[in-house]
């Protein structure tokens, strides 16, 4: 009983040390300018000099309750909206799956 | 078990076809697309900078390299595509009445 | 049945003829976008790109027009106005005047396109027996610098003729306008319409109205002057589209309808930009 409850616990933290490293891992690839630059749009904490161009993202986890919501924002926005300037990552190409993962990852912590 | 076994052997041989015919076969059609996207008017500047990176990583004898270099310049021309597609549906919107 | 045909062709061109607008319903829909959504800018004031919303700015770019930094393409164009090519002509012998702004671009029937004043040095060269200019800087943009200076204060005035074949170009410049391309997947109108006002990064992005009022530029980053068409391939470039020829018909009828979009501002050019 103890010895399962102390490997349960293991194995809980060595995974919130993966989201941690995931969430740091995907903040650099939406701030990398040759990658995501959400900058170039969107405020976001811990980034600097950026745009007004897109809302602050901020209080994600209310505005997205359900993570694939906000991948598909991310993967391809003009399906909810075809007027908008924001840029397909996905469908165009310009991050890969595992990147656009990882960017979730940090988006939704924010 | 003798059944799985040729199972096995079937899915090993077809990975093995598709990886020694790959990257050339992969970078003709990405070409060939990314041709089509410039018939289109579409054509991104990213397209055929990747195709060229595959062929370099190809000629390097980069097989898997070249491959996956290849596979995003594919996935690039045809989102292209798709993009002069959806744009022609899309662009009027735009327009302010 | 070729009858049949023909008939369905033309039914199937009035059909999308009446579904386009325009191009006098599209100029005033476009000039009342800018209008209302930059109340603050005085009549006219567009053809100062950025500045005209940027009151900040302005001042600067203010100082920086008291001592132009293209003065020395206007110079230097006028001595190449006036250079005499190896038949014993020159340009000035294929235009009455170099005050040729408000007579482009416009709409040529017989040559079935549209001619910037840039092809028209172009072709005035070639039909003398020169090799034409290279389209984005150097001597074409410092004798469109000359040109330009000489016109300032020409009102923009681009007319469409009633032509199928001259709405057509038109039409390929306004959809070149407001299509979505390259892999990041920007229309012109994204950023200058929509975004104008905006900022990416620092950077504000201007109004489109009066984008086609002062050209060719010297821009500080360019370290250089430039035409139209190499800004519009910069912004091309910049959305990782692979960007159309200058002075190919892409980048003309964009320029048709752009021009046209600004009829009713005054020619400016050359301008200074960052
Ligand atoms: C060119 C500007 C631009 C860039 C670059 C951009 N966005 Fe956006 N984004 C927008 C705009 C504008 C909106 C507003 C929604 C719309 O237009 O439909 C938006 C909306 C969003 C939303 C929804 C916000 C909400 O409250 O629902 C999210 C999440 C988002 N962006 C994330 C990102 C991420 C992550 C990146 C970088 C990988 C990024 N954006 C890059 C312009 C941009
Ligand atoms: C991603 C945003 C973006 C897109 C898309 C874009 N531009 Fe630009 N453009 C800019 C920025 C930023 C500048 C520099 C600041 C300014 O003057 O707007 C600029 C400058 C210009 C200028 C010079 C303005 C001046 O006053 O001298 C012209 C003309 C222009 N763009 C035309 C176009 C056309 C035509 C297209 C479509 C083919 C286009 N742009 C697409 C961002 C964009």
């Amino acid at each position: 009983m103890i010895i399962k409850s102390l490997l349960a616990g293991a194995v809980l933290a060595a995974s919130t040390m993966a989201t941690a490293d995931a969430v740091e891992q995907g903040k650099a690839i939406a701030f990398d300018r040759k990658k995501g630059n959400c900058l170039t749009c969107h405020q976001m904490e811990g980034g600097t000099l950026a745009g007004n161009w897109g809302p602050p993202i901020m209080a994600m986890k209310a505005r997205y309750p359900n993570k694939a919501d906000l991948r598909e924002q991310i993967w391809d926005p003009t399906k909810r909206n075809p007027m908008t300037s924001m840029p397909p990552f996905g469908r165009n190409g310009i991050l890969t799956e595992e990147e656009i993962d990882l960017v979730v990852e940090f988006v939704h912590s924010l | 078990m003798f059944k799985g076994l040729v199972g096995a052997v079937i899915l090993g041989s077809a990975m093995l076809a598709n990886a020694s015919q790959s990257a050339d076969a992969v970078i003709a059609a990405a070409t060939e697309a990314n041709k089509q996207a410039k018939s289109l008017g579409y054509e991104w500047n990213v397209t055929g900078k990747a195709i060229k990176a595959a062929q370099a990583a190809l000629k390097a004898g980069n097989e898997a390299e070249a491959l996956k270099l290849a596979e995003h310049a594919k996935y690039m021309a045809e989102a292209s595509i798709f993009q002069a597609g959806d744009e022609k549906k899309n662009w009027m919107l735009r327009v302010p009445k | 049945m070729k009858k049949l045909t023909q008939l369905g062709m033309v039914f199937g061109m009035v059909v999308s003829a009446s579904a386009l607008a325009g191009p006098e319903e599209d100029r005033t829909a476009f000039q009342n976008f800018y209008e209302k959504r930059f109340p603050q800018v005085v009549e006219g004031d567009f053809i100062n790109g950025v500045y005209s919303i940027l009151p900040g700015a302005r001042e600067q770019w203010e100082a920086i027009e008291e001592f132009p930094p293209y003065e020395v393409a206007i110079e230097e164009g006028e001595e190449l106005y006036n250079t005499v090519f190896a038949n014993g002509k020159s340009l000035a012998d294929c235009f009455d005047t170099p005050a040729q702004r408000e007579n482009y671009p416009y709409w040529d029937s017989e040559k079935g396109k549209v001619v910037t004043m840039e092809q028209a040095v172009n072709d005035c060269r070639v039909a003398n027996g020169e090799k034409p200019y290279k389209t984005k800087k150097g001597a074409l943009a410092a004798v469109s610098a000359y040109m330009s200076y000489e016109s300032r204060g020409q009102a923009i005035n681009v007319v469409i003729p009633d032509d199928p074949a001259a709405i057509a170009a038109y039409n390929e410049g306004k959809e070149l306008f407001y299509t979505k391309r390259g892999q990041l997947n920007f229309s012109c109108s994204d950023c200058h319409m929509y975004g104008a006002g905006l900022n990416a990064r620092a950077d504000t992005m201007s109004p489109a109205f009066g984008h086609a009022s002062h050209w060719p530029v010297y821009r500080s980053k360019w370290q250089a002057m430039g035409t139209l068409h190499r800004r519009f391939a910069g912004c091309n470039t910049n959305i990782r589209a692979k960007p159309f020829k200058a002075q190919g018909t892409e980048y003309s009828n964009l320029e048709y309808f752009l021009t046209y979009m600004s009829n009713g501002l005054e020619f400016n050019g050359p301008g200074a930009r960052k």
